[in-house]
């Protein structure tokens, strides 16, 4: 057999269960992230039982409202809580006990022992019963003592005397009912029980005896000795009883009482109902976790209607001081038939009211109790200040922080667990704060929720990279001594070349000349804004081209990435020549695959099996690469000759009297690089494939002609041979003299030797390269300069010191290789190098012995001093034309001075040139040894 | 070779299988050497000339102790063979959080080459060496770097004079689930001292100095191609093919004497240089094929479904919403997939307790059924992204722009790179990108993780579209698989 209680609990654990599955089923969860807790059910009701009407005018109207909405408290009468009376002790006892949280077990004790009622009379009602109960708990938990028990209970014979009187008085009422003995015997102690309660725990509390059992609820322990601090302003603290004077002590600490008057504390007195509610609301706050609630509060961020099986409901959104959130859900909710409302009291102003009179940015205190639900709301005017001044010491593992403020006023404060912590606008945490930083704390509740700290900025760094490490990379479409423009990831892009820009390739310092359209450049820059460049450093010779192939696609493989060729062609000088292999594996990285004008994929190709095609092939690591493929369509025709007509809008061009129209895919290579096709030019030499494909002719490879090696350079230099006599030398100078009576000196221009007039002089340096040609020796350039203050003994070669010694070399013929570099309009001509021919002198009449080649490096031949040139071509001086040589040229390099990238070298350097680099040979005709070279300028 | 072919097999399964990040890459062979399954290829200079030797190398990693062992190396045209056998001991240290330093020793060294006649040998009396490490392993990817400090002394013919080559390494690189690669430069400075006997004039010394610089990279690339089925009577059109594979690059210039066949040094120098390259056998795996019925045509069209067959997209059915915004549990997801980053259920538990009990999740909104948990669990205990309240992530909440840019740079752990102090990222709408979301931005910027150029509004607030998250997380995979790569292989190698 169930109690009716656990039945009644039952039901209440039924009920609530119930109302869980709703809520789940409702998915607030899916809305949002945040615990979500309900009004409490019936909290209207509760809400009505505790208005007041005769507390409006107290002083502790607020605290009253408090403990009664906790249900600490209840009404005195209807609608009366009569604060001004005095508290009973068992009023005292009870309210403690409901702090504790043990009302439940208070009220089923008291049930336990609760004696049958005999024949309906009524006597001890349940007030009576779970009043024992309260009584017993307390005493249970220590919070009254037995001897204190004792003494209250403990009565005068007097008052047993008017006891009994009483008792028997009432007693009357009962005669005259026909009442066994034992009924009557039970009835008559059933009154006295009562009698008995009303005269010993009914009666007014005193002060030092609440002080007491408070501190016994909450577990104080008395203070002692040096800890007295606060009983001593009061005079009569003589009168407290001694066993409770250590405890009334930790009450005044706990700030829960004070005095009656400053030098009063009045332990005698009795307490108030008010004063009581005013304790409790004290000491329920450190009971709350026996108790089983939760205190939280925060900002009322939102509060949302929401319609849910046809009922409103409100959510209250709240931004607690922890930064966590949570959601409140008042209004009715709907399980089946059931319908139940939720909503809980609120305290705002002073004011009670139910959940809506709540508004967003509200700062509300809430509760809530086991079941989630939420019992009572207090709207606060919560004070927010903010402190500013300097970190001095930050504590991470206590969380806390001292700081001075602006008025040296030091501040020791403790973070909420969840502030927000930032440094210049950026999230970070309060281990990343700093002694001495300036920062704004943000407090509530005395609390930090917010900490802003401030680096100092220098202006300087604003946006403060480490230098060169921002990157650009991209192949250079047009470069010029101040303006590189790279195609960046498909855009064109435009940087700054200053004179600062460092040049770099493969750590070595490179000139400007060097970098070509078409290399592949990084640039770097030392500020994140800046277009000016810092380092410039250009993709060694890996992406040159290796060559051009004709041939038909055999087979792809897409996954290894990599294309076979057959019936393969290599393109030379104008030619297409049949390569030595049957077939070329080639691999195909790169997305430069073209179909006329549009870019194919590799997997496209797979279903061009036999077609021709032109391929740019790189070396990549010693394995060729394809830079760029364009499917052959049609016949094809070449072409070779000088642009005499080009549109760029229209994209096409006139060679050899023939229209052609060239497009992306169209192959254009300079300087064994591709480069785009804006890059043809008018003028320009070049070499076009073309195929005839519908009646249209488009340029499917175009090579342009390298010619430009005496030419202007994009650094504003360019390098000029001279054909003269060593007319005079002095200081760090060399004057160019006629060559013969009736020949003025010469100068190599558009390839031809051109008479020119005029005095000029050219500086000499200490790098300046002399060679005699005719003892194929070099002479130290210090010995040149100036022979005055030379001891002619340190020359070891005899016939060279004699020279020297006899100034032999004035009036002789050289070769005068000079770089000429513009700077804002004047023109410094230095000589690089100076090739003196002692015995070809010419006398008379023009030169046409000597002619110019270019041709690119092959074999070198240290021990012979010979250089191998292939792809020669010859300059032709009556068509004013190069014409291709069909063969490669041996040249002896014993007559030559050599320049590389415009340094001089010397033949135990001829391993510096690498094989492909251009050279631009000055030769002369000798009938008996044949081609001897004297000049020799060599660009890779 | 069979069984060792199995073995490297074996391996390739596991990386592809499991992908761990704690897999770091290793040339093999810590004096620049590269090799394939079937070869190891070295370039040595001691003699004077560059010699490619080709053989086989075995490396067996203990973790303490590494050893190495070289075989049959050789180069038959130069007459020329080298036998190695070495020994490394390994001290590893963590910091606990994400940095790993090594400091290796060698503890054992036998080295003998026999180059046309002339015997060099050398072991550890002879070679003082020592290497250190440092690994940096951030959510996406693990970045190292190290260097390494050698000086060898090899007798020549016992006793006819020694040749010093003094070292010094550098490595760089990284690894992630699009790749790895591990560049090496290695200076060399030769010093070469010989007496040849001689029974004509009693003896010639010869004597040269040489420099020899070997940069090797080695790199494991990923791959994905589109594969179209020719038959059009098929249930599907084509799908995804993932292929992975090696590359092993060496580059080497020197400048060295010219040495003639008795062995005397002839006028001039000898400097060049050149490379040599081994790949693997690429590794092929199909992935699944999405059925995805409002995307054909879409200009995004490629992409989604590569992402789709990655499994990095998970529509749930066959509509996929190009335009509709990406939630933060698919962007998750995503991300979690395409940098290989998943939580593993432990399997022994789950077998043992079938259905027992639910596999406890971090999150009271992502359960464990939801098919984005492992990669939404994996991200968050990452640090990429951040959960919202308590125990919460919400999957379903829409991601803005900035966030899906600030959770990517975490990922591949570069928030650190961005500018100091105030600076612009040059958006139009700079001023309303907020401070957290800068640094990500501008370097999202920069490494072309981002769409469109400066010159446009970001407008970093905004829900990202399903169709920008792709495009986004597309350009994520080709910067890990391309541009990451030519930073750390073209830019040493070729500039």
């Amino acid at each position: 057999m169930l109690s009716p209680y656990k039945k009644i609990s039952i039901v209440l654990i039924t009920i609530i269960l119930l109302q869980l599955i709703p809520y789940q089923a409702f998915g607030l969860e899916a809305l949002t992230p945040h615990p979500t807790y309900n009004g409490l059910e019936n909290g209207e009701k509760l809400y009505q039982n505790i208005q007041f009407n005769d507390i409006e005018n107290h002083w502790g109207k607020t605290a009253i409202q408090e403990a009664a909405a906790l249900s600490l408290m209840t009404a005195a009468a209807n609608q009366q809580f009569q604060p001004n009376n005095s508290l009973s002790r068992l009023e005292g006892l009870t309210t403690l006990v409901k702090a504790m949280g043990l009302e439940e077990e208070a009220q089923r004790l008291g049930e336990q022992q609760a004696p049958a009622n005999q024949r309906n009379i009524v006597i001890l009602s349940t007030a009576d019963h779970w009043g024992k109960g309260y009584l017993q708990v307390a005493l249970q938990n220590g919070i009254v003592t037995p001897q204190e028990a004792n003494q209250i209970t403990n009565l005068t014979p007097q008052q047993i005397e008017n006891l009994q009187e009483q008792v028997d008085d009432r007693m009357t009422a009962y005669e005259d009912r026909d009442l066994t003995p034992a009924e009557l015997t039970n009835l008559q102690n059933q009154i006295r029980d009562q009698l008995e309660t009303r005269a010993t725990w009914g009666q007014p509390v005193s002060r030092q005896q609440m002080a007491a059992w408070m501190a016994r609820a909450l577990n104080l322990e008395g203070l002692y000795a040096n800890n007295m601090l606060k009983i001593n302003q009061f005079n009569d603290r003589t009168q407290i009883d001694t066993e409770k004077l250590p405890l009334v002590e930790a009450i005044l600490q706990k700030e829960i009482m004070s005095g009656t008057s400053d030098t009063n504390f009045s332990p005698r007195q009795s307490v108030t109902r008010g004063e009581m509610a005013r304790m409790i609301t004290k000491v329920q706050e450190e009971l709350l976790e026996t108790r089983g609630l939760i205190k939280k509060e925060g900002e009322i961020l939102s509060i949302e209607d929401l319609q849910h099986e046809g009922a409103g409901k409100k959510v209250f959104t709240i931004n607690n001081d922890d930064n966590s959130k949570n959601l409140i859900v008042t209004g009715i909710f709907k399980d089946g038939t059931r319908t139940s409302k939720h909503d809980f009291p609120v305290q705002k102003q002073g004011t009670l009211g139910l959940s809506n009179t709540l508004r967003k940015g509200d700062w509300i205190r809430y509760y809530i109790n086991q079941n989630n639900e939420v019992i009572y709301g207090a709207v606060d005017t919560q004070p927010m200040t903010e402190l500013e001044g300097f970190i001095e010491t930050i504590d991470t593992a206590n969380q806390q922080l001292i700081m001075t403020d602006f008025q040296n006023k030091r501040h020791i404060l403790q973070t909420q667990p969840a502030a927000k912590i930032q440094i210049n606008g950026k999230d970070t945490s309060l281990a990343d704060l700093l002694y001495g930083m300036e920062v704004a704390v943000t407090l509530k509740n005395n609390k930090i929720t917010d900490i802003q700290g401030y680096l100092e900025e220098d202006p300087d760094r604003h946006g403060y990279i480490p230098p060169g490490t921002r990157v650009k990379v991209g192949d250079v479409l047009f470069i010029s001594s101040d303006t590189v423009e790279i195609n960046h990831g498909g855009n064109r892009e435009r940087y700054k070349i200053t004179t600062n820009t460092r040049i770099l390739r493969s750590e070595r310092p490179a000139n400007l000349f060097e970098i070509k359209t078409g290399d592949r450049v990084m640039l770097f820059f030392d500020d994140i804004y800046s277009p000016d460049i810092a380092t410039i450093r250009v993709e060694d010779h890996e992406r040159h081209l290796d060559g051009i192939y004709r041939g038909q696609i055999e087979q792809i493989d897409q996954r290894n990435k990599e294309v076979i060729l057959k019936n393969v062609y290599t393109y030379q000088q104008g030619k297409w020549t049949k390569y030595s292999q049957d077939q070329v594996k080639l691999k195909a990285e790169g997305d430069l695959l073209y179909e006329g004008s549009t870019k194919v994929s590799l997997k496209d190709l797979s279903s061009r099996k036999d077609q021709e095609a032109y391929v740019a092939v790189e070396n990549s690591y010693g394995v060729p690469r394809i830079a760029k493929l364009l499917l052959k369509q049609g016949s094809s025709t070449l072409h070779q000759s000088t642009i005499s007509d080009i549109q760029y809008g229209t994209s096409r061009m006139v060679v050899d009297n023939v229209g052609f129209t060239f497009h992306e895919g169209t192959i254009v290579v300079q300087n064994n690089r591709l480069v785009d096709m804006l890059n043809l030019d008018l003028k320009q030499t070049v070499h076009v494939v073309g195929d005839v494909a519908r009646g249209n002719r488009n340029a499917s490879f175009v090579s342009i002609e390298y010619t430009g090696m005496l030419e202007e350079r994009i650094d504003q230099t360019r390098l000029v041979i001279y054909r003269g006599t060593v007319a005079d030398i002095y200081d760090y100078g060399i004057t160019l003299g006629r060559l013969g009576y009736r020949l003025d000196y010469l100068k190599l221009e558009d390839n031809q030797w051109t008479e020119t007039s005029g005095r000029r002089r050219l500086t000499l340096s200490e790098d300046t390269f002399i060679f005699d040609s005719e003892l194929k020796k070099e002479i130290e350039s210090t010995y040149f300069i100036d022979t005055r203050f030379i001891d002619p003994e340190d020359i070891e070669d005899r016939e060279l010191r004699r020279r020297i010694e006899n100034n032999f070399y004035l009036g002789k013929g050289a070769y005068f290789v000079v770089r000429e570099t513009d700077m804002d309009g004047e023109t410094y001509e230095e000589v690089l190098a100076l090739n003196l021919t002692p015995k070809a002198i010419h006398e008379g009449g023009k030169l046409h012995i000597e002619h110019s080649a270019i041709g690119e490096i092959g074999d070198i031949n240290i021990d012979n001093e010979t250089i191998t040139l292939n792809n020669v071509k010859l300059w032709n001086s009556l068509n004013k034309r190069w014409e291709t040589s069909r063969t490669g040229e041996t040249i002896s390099t014993d007559r030559a001075v050599i320049l590389l990238n415009d340094t001089p070298i010397n033949k135990d350097e001829l391993h510096k040139l690498r094989s492909k680099a251009k050279a631009y040979v000055v030769k002369s005709k000798n009938v008996s040894t044949g081609d001897d070279a004297y000049v020799i300028i060599v660009e890779q | 070779m069979k069984k060792r072919t199995t073995q490297i097999l074996l391996m390739f399964l596991l990386i592809l299988s499991f992908i761990t990040q704690s897999y770091a890459l290793e040339i093999p062979g810590y004096e620049g050497g590269i090799q394939n399954q079937t070869t190891y290829k070295e370039v040595i200079f001691i003699t004077g000339e560059p010699i490619v030797l080709e053989g086989t190398v075995t490396i067996r990693d203990h973790g303490d102790r590494i050893t190495y062992t070289y075989r049959k190396l050789a180069n038959p045209k130069m007459n020329t063979t080298l036998t190695r056998n070495v020994t490394l001991t390994r001290e590893t240290t963590t910091d606990g959080k994400d940095q790993k330093q090594e400091v290796l020793t060698l503890d054992k060294y036998k080295e003998t080459i026999n180059a046309n006649g002339v015997r060099y040998e050398t072991d550890e009396e002879q070679y003082p060496w020592s290497k250190a490490m440092v690994f940096h392993e951030k959510p996406g990817a693990t970045y190292f770097a190290g260097n390494w400090d050698g000086r060898k002394t090899y007798t020549i013919n016992k006793n006819q004079g020694t040749v010093n080559v003094e070292s010094q390494g550098t490595v760089v690189g990284y690894d992630h689930n699009w790749g790895a690669t591990n560049t090496q430069s290695i200076v060399h400075f030769i010093e070469y001292n010989r007496r040849i006997n001689n029974a004509d004039n009693g003896g010639e010394d010869v004597s040269w100095e040489g420099t020899a610089e070997v940069n090797v990279v080695h790199n494991r690339t990923k791959d994905y191609h589109y594969e179209a089925n020719t038959p059009t009577q098929i249930s599907f059109r084509g799908g995804y093919l993932i292929t992975e594979k090696e590359e092993n690059i060496v580059k080497y210039s020197y400048d060295l004497p010219r040495v003639a066949e008795d062995g005397s040094v002839l006028r001039g120098r000898n400097s060049s240089s050149s490379s040599f390259t081994l790949d693997t056998n690429p590794i092929n795996k199909r992935l699944s094929i999405p059925t995805l019925t409002d995307i054909s045509g879409h200009a995004a069209e490629k992409d989604i479904l590569l992402l789709a067959s990655l499994e990095a997209l998970y529509p749930s059915g066959s509509n996929f919403g190009p335009s509709l915004p990406m939630s933060r549990g698919e962007f998750a997801r995503a991300l979690g997939v395409i940098l290989g980053i998943e939580k593993q259920q432990e399997e022994t538990t789950r077998r043992r307790t079938i259905q027992a009990q639910e596999p406890s999740t971090l999150f009271v909104d992502v359960p464990a059924v939801d098919p984005n948990q492992p990669y939404i669990e994996a991200v968050f205990e990452k640090g990429i992204m951040k959960g919202i309240g308590q125990d919460h992530f919400m999957p379903n909440q829409s991601i803005t722009k900035a966030e899906a840019v600030v959770a990517i740079i975490k990922a591949i752990g570069f928030e650190n790179l961005a500018p100091i102090q105030q600076y612009s990222t040059g958006y139009r709408d700079d001023p309303s990108i907020p401070l957290w979301a800068r640094d990500a931005i501008y370097l999202a910027t920069e490494l072309e993780l981002l769409e469109g150029n400066t010159n446009d509004y970001f407008q970093p607030n905004r829900a990202l579209t399903k169709t920008e998250a792709v495009d986004m997380l597309t350009r994520l995979i080709n910067y890990l698989q391309k541009d990451i790569r030519y930073d750390y292989r073209e830019r040493i190698l070729n500039y």
